[in-house]
């Protein structure tokens, strides 16, 4: 009898040390993966800051940049809600493919728009629908200081105003002016420092007593993902009424620890659909941007950027 | 038909009188020392080689069927065996008999408790233990932690147990996550047991009278848990005289009491324990955030009589910390607990003890900003308010009836809040009120003296008293959970056994993979399904000398309706319309494996080689996409390790040379782990965003990290004195300095002159080389 059971033990063992092999999945994606990536904005036309990318990846070990964007797709886009076609055409700039469109046609808010992507070599039609946000407005200086050389600029250029850490939530609330509507929108806000990586650069948070990165934290400062550069937020926030100024608006006032460093920074302040929220948002966002039989995601928001100098303090006034 | 009637009731009659008919000894087993009860002493009346195992009280009872002249025999190990004889002087005479155990000597825990096969001494438990582990407070402090021995380091090490990085404490068994451990602290639910990095865990060792770890197949007193079940025992307290135990160490000391009362006729024990770290003092020397955490046990036992037992007992703990990161980032956490108990002998053979107990666990989590205004705060918690009767009736020494009810009310809060913009439907406020009522039965039947059939079953039922969101269906579960083990004995110290068990689980933990102390408790509404996991074990157990003990299981779990928390619930929640199951996101997966396991008693060197081979997948929608399908496909889930073996070897210098250093006792330490690396995603594809150059991943588990290994050694020397003593030890973790790697994330960094790309990575390390000075004083 004990030796049955022996021999009844053994089996079992050998089918469990038999099953436990391949330990690790196959690959996910085989040959080329296409990857479609727009973003519209209200009031804007899809010009070389906004243009519609195209991409073709078959191997990240092979990766060569100009062969990564497609450039004889037929790229279109229909306004649903005029039938209006705009026909996009690729240019190349900053050594990348851009499709945009020739005619500048302005996105309207609240407008449908179809995006319809055709690449040679790829059987399937490429496409999309996004419903851009109502048309909100960025308030720079809510409160209306207006003192030269402090605060936010929606000019990209040299001097940037400054404003001091301790003082940016107080003075300079992030806001959007959201017209007649009240209620909630997809915000999606992001503090993105300008500054090329050094060791001079000083935190403004010393992080267990470190005040400047080391070399150490290159990679992570030009990471491609969020991080130690780039801070995103994300959220449903509300518009509501306000008195001083009058009209109604979304407000942030705790945004300060998405300045990491000391410097110069563009602050981008979206309301966005749910393709582009959804992109954002999610882990593996190219899965959920909207996109049929491509990767990426099709989007649209309503808003802008704006630009100053994180500083500690003010220079002294002469 | 009239006779078979007959037949029947006089059959049952004569059954009756057979049982009622017979003497029984019965008692309880207290060490020496201390007077503190003896959970699993072997007991045996020699002259009919019945016997048992006492219960978690320290209880036995055996039957005697004719009058005679016995000797009663009570042996474990560490203990020296005592042979007491007794006489029976008529049919049903019940005679009572506790014995007070005296230690063999001065180091006398073994890491698993074992027993030498020689027949006179050795008798298999009457319960069929599927995959049970036992510890005691010195088996725990004999495992090398960082810091302080910890409950749950000491069960990480055991085989099956799967530790998931250096810095959490979560217990992944045997392809179980955390939610899915049923921890008791004195018959309780405690419902996050994790203090902040999983350095130390949250019961102090020294309150702690044993651990038990079941890691499947449990039995049907418990319930409402998927995967195990970690029962840990507060201490009673010596009664005999008072004493103590302080322990120091560079950030953090413990101290604890215990003794005996008397007031009048009455009389007990108290235990008392108190642990507080200070790590908030080395901020002066490096800048930490502001860190603490405390935590207490206390129990007190009052002995009425011989056949009623009293005690009331508490656990408390809480964690606070404060980071600044330009706003203030607050957390705090803890448990509490209470347990009142009353152990009843109704008779000889009928065993209860009844419970009432609660349990609360709460985490608060909030930023704000340089005003003091609140960006976001989240509340998080979960009471519990229970009554359990747990009886065993013992009709003779064939059959052990165990049975019982429990009932479980339990409210879960989860509620977030700002003093922003932020949408207020789009933050969470759940509050849900639940009852989960049960009744189980189980019969231990020896049915020869070679089988033993151990049949039960728990049935349970779950409802929804009331949940505040509008548009949450109401839950009303009815589940039947059979639960059957049969057991052959090979040898007098050989057995091989098989086991099925189906459980299920209503309440669940919402967590990013691994598990923190801010994972979030949640009910269950009628929009989501219980948990179901069935589990088949056969295994086999031999004590092949004296100094060896070998066992091994083979084992095979299917999850259904598991849940698994879906990140976009932020923004797709709406107090106004959701349901719970727009929370999570549902799947089902499967383990299975074999643990093994040598124990050793060999030449001063003690404890144990485990190795365990396993498969664990999970397949959840939204996760882990094909992406030509859509269709979610089969992964290896983060803890996942196929191959574990962990090495925990002490061996006591002085008792085995006889030689001493300085004038102490020298004892060595070793633990040694090896685990394969953790499933990882890696880059497959690349695009470009429209900021960056972007990457595509592979499925979660393309690639597995570097294997995780990792030696630690400790050397202690203890000086006795005739007050007490003290131990200073020396401990070293990560003797060799593996750059053991926790997690790994890539990111690219494209060359735009060139065209090129450069793929990098940034690993998470886990414990460097880190040497560790402390000193325990007993008195």
């Amino acid at each position: 009898m004990k030796y049955h059971i022996y021999l009844l033990l053994l089996p079992l063992i050998l089918i469990i040390l038999a099953g436990c092999r391949d330990f690790t999945s196959p690959d996910r994606f085989e040959g080329e993966t296409y990857t479609v990536t727009g973003l519209l904005i209200a009031g804007q036309p899809i010009g070389l800051e906004r243009p519609i990318y195209v991409t073709r990846s078959t191997s990240i070990q092979d990766f060569q940049l100009l062969e990564l964007f497609v450039s004889d797709a037929e790229v279109k886009i229909i306004d649903l809600d005029t039938g209006t076609e705009f026909q996009l055409i690729p240019a190349l700039h900053d050594f990348k493919i851009k499709y945009i469109d020739p005619d500048e046609n302005l996105i309207q808010p609240e407008h449908t728009y179809r995006l319809e992507v055709t690449i040679p070599g790829h059987q399937k039609l490429i496409g999309g629908e996004t419903t851009v946000p109502k048309q909100v407005t960025l308030t720079p200086d809510f409160y209306g200081w207006n003192v030269t050389g402090q605060g936010y600029t929606i000019q990209n250029q040299e001097p940037y105003p400054e404003i001091t850490y301790d003082t940016v939530e107080s003075r300079y609330p992030l806001a959007l002016e959201t017209g007649s509507y009240i209620g909630a929108l997809n915000l999606y806000a992001e503090m993105y420092c300008l500054e090329e990586f050094s060791t001079a650069l000083e935190f403004t948070t010393p992080v267990f007593g470190q005040t400047n990165p080391d070399t150490t934290m290159v990679n992570a400062y030009y990471s491609a993902r969020e991080g130690i550069r780039r801070i995103q937020f994300f959220g449903k926030y509300t518009s509501i009424p306000h008195q001083q100024p009058a009209g109604n608006f979304m407000m942030i006032k705790d945004y300060r620890m998405g300045f990491i460093f000391f410097g110069r920074y563009r602050v981008s302040l979206f309301s966005c659909d749910d393709n582009y929220f959804r992109y954002k948002y999610s882990p593996e966002g190219y899965f959920h941007g909207g996109i049929r039989n491509a990767l990426g995601y099709f989007g649209s928001a309503s808003g802008g950027s704006m630009y100053t100098r994180i500083v500690k303090d003010y220079p002294p006034i002469d | 038909m009239t006779k078979i009637r007959f037949a029947v009731t006089t059959a049952a009659l004569i059954l009756l009188v057979q049982i009622l008919s017979a003497a029984t000894i019965s008692g309880f087993i207290t060490r020496a020392e201390s007077a503190e009860p003896l959970q699993y002493v072997n007991v045996r009346i020699t002259e009919t080689r019945v016997g048992m195992q006492t219960n978690k009280k320290g209880y036995y009872v055996l039957n005697i069927s004719r009058p005679g002249s016995y000797t009663l025999e009570v042996s474990m190990i560490g203990f020296s065996t005592q042979r007491i004889p007794f006489r029976i002087a008529a049919q049903e005479e019940d005679f009572p008999l506790n014995v007070a155990l005296e230690k063999t000597g001065v180091e006398l825990q073994r890491i698993v408790v074992t027993a030498a096969p020689e027949e006179d001494n050795i008798y298999s438990p009457p319960q069929i233990r599927i995959g049970t582990i036992r510890q005691n407070p010195e088996d725990i402090q004999k495992v090398v932690a960082v810091v302080e021995a910890d409950v749950f380091r000491s069960v990480l090490a055991l085989p099956g147990v799967t530790p998931i990085s250096d810095f959490s404490a979560g217990l992944y068994v045997r392809g179980g996550s955390p939610d899915q451990n049923l921890i008791l602290l004195d018959d309780i639910d405690v419902y996050n047991p994790n203090h902040f990095g999983g350095v130390f865990s949250t019961f102090n060792t020294d309150a702690v009278e044993s651990v038990e770890l079941i890691k499947g197949g449990y039995p049907a007193k418990y319930g409402g848990r998927l995967s195990s079940v970690l029962d840990v025992t507060n201490r009673q307290g010596n009664r005999n005289y008072h004493q103590g135990v302080a322990r120091l160490s560079a950030i953090s000391t413990s101290a604890t009491l215990e003794g005996p009362w008397r007031i009048g006729g009455q009389h007990g024990s108290y235990m008392a324990s108190f642990r507080r770290t200070y790590l908030e003092l080395m901020k002066q020397f490096v800048d930490l955030p502001d860190y603490y955490f405390y935590d207490g046990h206390a129990k007190l036992n009052w002995d009425l009589d011989s056949r009623n037992k009293f005690s009331a007992s508490a656990y408390f703990g809480r964690d606070d910390l404060t980071f600044d990161f330009g706003s203030e980032l607050k957390l705090d956490w803890g448990n509490q607990t209470f347990t009142t108990q009353w152990v009843r002998l109704f008779n000889p053979t009928l065993f209860a003890h009844f419970i009432i107990a609660g349990s609360r666990f709460e985490s608060n989590f909030s930023v704000s900003n340089e005003e003091g205004n609140n960006s976001i705060s989240r509340h998080n918690g979960i009471d519990d308010l229970s009554t359990k009767g747990m009886l065993s009736w013992k009709p003779n020494n064939e059959h052990q009836l165990d049975f019982g009810y429990e009932l479980k009310w339990n409210q879960t809060i989860f509620k977030m809040d700002t003093d922003t913009q932020y949408d207020p439907n789009a933050l969470p406020d759940v509050d849900a009120k639940s009852l989960l009522s049960a009744v189980y039965a189980q019969d231990v039947w020896d049915i020869n003296d070679f089988w033993t059939l151990q049949p039960g079953f728990r049935l349970s039922w779950y409802k929804t008293l009331s949940v505040n969101l509008p548009n949450s269906p109401h839950a009303s579960y009815l589940n039947l959970e059979p639960r059957v083990s049969l057991r052959r004995k090979l040898d007098v110290a050989e057995n091989v056994y098989v086991n099925y068990g189906r459980y299920y689980q209503y309440l669940t933990l919402m967590s990013m993979e691994v598990s923190t102390p801010f994972d979030i408790w949640y009910p269950m509404d009628g929009s989501l399904r219980p948990g179901i996991s069935d589990h088949y074990t056969v295994g086999y157990k031999n004590e092949l000398s004296r100094s060896f003990g070998f066992d091994f299981e083979v084992y095979y779990k299917t999850y259904r309706n598991l849940l698994q928390y879906n990140t976009a619930t932020a923004f797709t929640w709406d107090n106004a319309t959701v349901q719970l199951k727009d929370t999570f996101n549902t799947g089902k997966g499967f383990t299975y494996g074999a643990d093994f396991m040598l124990r050793n008693d060999w030449k001063g060197f003690e404890g144990f080689i485990g190795y365990t081979i396993s498969k664990t997948q999970r397949r959840i929608e939204n996760t882990n996409i094909d992406p030509e399908t859509l269709e979610p496909r089969y992964f290896y889930p983060k803890y996942d390790r196929s191959h574990q073996v962990n090495i925990i070897e002490n061996f006591n210098f002085t008792e085995n040379t006889g030689r001493q250093l300085m004038g102490g006792d020298l004892k060595f330490g070793l633990n040694f782990t090896y685990t394969t690396g953790q499933p990882n995603q890696v880059p497959e594809r690349i695009y470009f965003d429209g900021e960056d150059f972007q990457i595509i991943y592979s499925y979660s588990d393309r690639e597995r990290l570097p294997d995780y290994v990792r030696l630690d050694l400790s050397t202690k020397l203890e000086f006795l004195y005739r007050w007490g003593s003290i131990e200073p030890y020396f401990e070293i973790v990560n003797v060799l300095n593996r750059k053991n790697v926790s997690f790994r994330d890539y990111n690219i960094s494209p060359d735009l002159d060139t065209g090129q790309l450069t793929l990098n990575h940034d690993d998470g390390t886990q414990f460097p080389f880190l040497p560790f000075v402390g000193v325990n004083v007993k008195w």
